[in-house]
């Protein structure tokens, strides 16, 4: 189903940022990838976003196929207290606790996962730890889409709210409140992903980076 | 005339047999109980309310509008009918019903022929069965959500025919059942 980018952000209006639209070579890939015949599990950890849901759901929609919505940045928020967050200290087992209770999936059950900007606005260990989930979860040659902001290094900005408009198109908005963006470039995304089978990056505007990486 | 209640105009009427409730039980009732309705909740016109001081533990099941202020450890099964979830409202159990609209917090399965909303504040945490899911942006939800398609409504024949038998079907606006969990005792 296409949303008209008239419809997405007349339903935008008020909000401080204004929407960024943008072609996603990523998306249209991952996509493309879900055309299966059998049910399939998509996993969103962008938290709850209309259009996305019935863009998803429409593509998997029937008996037996599911999305999984999460915000992994609330998730983060509650689980940790604030002086775990503040000081970026985790005891021993905090983190798996974490993972487990974000990412309670059978291995290879997914059939994509869009993580967007996510990780960048988490601990490096505990994204390394979400990330070596994932690689378990996704089902063999299956997708991820994330995106990394590669400027503002150190700075602390807003994560995007990421609207699917159409299977080639979304529609990036920051949400405040800012948070602090861990820095990453090519090397370390390659280095984030090693185990994955392949890591690919689209060219995009404004110094965001988006990766597809395949499992 | 001001201080003339309206009660004075009507003619005398014999008052309804009532059980004797003692003044301090009806003093104990906190006003709580009666919350206002938002308009956007006032949705159960005609339907049940479980009050915000209420807490009921079991299945509620039924062939009435519900809306919840209070909190429910149980399922409930409304599967012709609509079930809000107040701001205030909690429910800890699986819900089915026609529809299902969350304003408050739902820890459980939701099962909903025609539509399941999440508003904006509400926290969801299961997961979601309907043919139109509709979630706010600051809403909470973690879950899967699984879409089906409606089903078109049924006719009494065919509902008479779906009971299941030796089950006497409600009749239409037939008040909730609330039946105990199991292995907890039934009062009365």
């Amino acid at each position: 189903m296409n949303v008209s980018p008239s419809r997405a952000a007349a339903s935008l209006a008020g909000a401080a940022a204004a929407p960024d639209s943008r072609k996603s070579h990523g998306l249209q890939a991952l996509v493309g990838s879900l055309q299966a015949g059998r049910p399939l599990h998509v996993l969103d950890f962008g938290g709850p976003v209309q259009d996305n849901i019935d863009f998803i759901t429409d593509i998997v929609s029937g008996a037996g196929h599911r999305l999984y919505i999460d915000h992994l940045l609330h998730a983060y928020e509650y689980f940790f207290s604030a002086k775990e967050q503040e000081e970026g200290v985790f005891q021993a087992g905090r983190i798996e606790e974490f993972v487990a209770s974000v990412m309670e999936f059978p291995d290879h059950s997914a059939d994509a996962i869009l993580i967007w900007d996510r990780l960048q606005f988490l601990p490096p260990q505990i994204a390394e730890a979400l990330v070596a989930r994932l690689h378990r979860i996704l089902a063999p040659d299956a997708f991820l889409l994330a995106l990394f902001r590669t400027d503002s290094s150190g700075a602390d900005r807003a994560p995007y709210v990421c609207r699917i408009v159409d299977s080639q198109t979304l529609l990036l908005r920051e949400q405040p409140p800012a948070r602090r963006m861990q820095t990453f470039n090519p090397r370390t995304i390659q280095k984030l992903f090693q185990n994955y089978r392949e890591v690919k990056f689209f060219v995009s505007r404004e110094s965001l980076q988006e990766v597809l990486i395949r499992r | 005339m001001w201080n003339k209640s309206k009660k004075d105009d009507l003619p005398a009427r014999p008052e309804p047999a009532q059980t004797a409730v003692p003044n301090s039980a009806r003093e104990a009732i906190p006003t709580s109980a009666y919350p206002n309705r938002r308009a956007d909740e006032a949705v159960t016109r005609g339907g049940a309310l479980i009050g915000k001081s209420l807490i009921l533990t079991g299945k509620i099941s039924g062939r009435e509008d519900l809306l919840v202020d209070g909190r429910i450890e149980g399922d409930v099964d409304l599967p012709e009918n609509k079930l809000t979830v107040g701001a205030g409202g909690h429910v800890q159990g699986s819900i089915r019903a026609r529809e299902v609209v969350v304003f408050g917090t739902v820890h459980g399965n939701m099962e909903a022929v025609e539509k399941v909303e999440i508003k904006r504040n509400a926290r969801v945490l299961g997961d979601m069965r309907t043919a139109r899911p509709v979630i706010e942006e600051e809403a909470y939800f973690k879950g899967n959500i699984e879409t089906v398609r409606a089903e078109p409504p049924k006719t009494g024949l065919q509902r008479a025919a779906s009971e299941a038998p030796g089950q006497p079907a409600l009749p239409a606006g037939a008040p909730a059942q609330i039946e105990p969990r199991s292995g907890e005792p039934r009062k009365g």
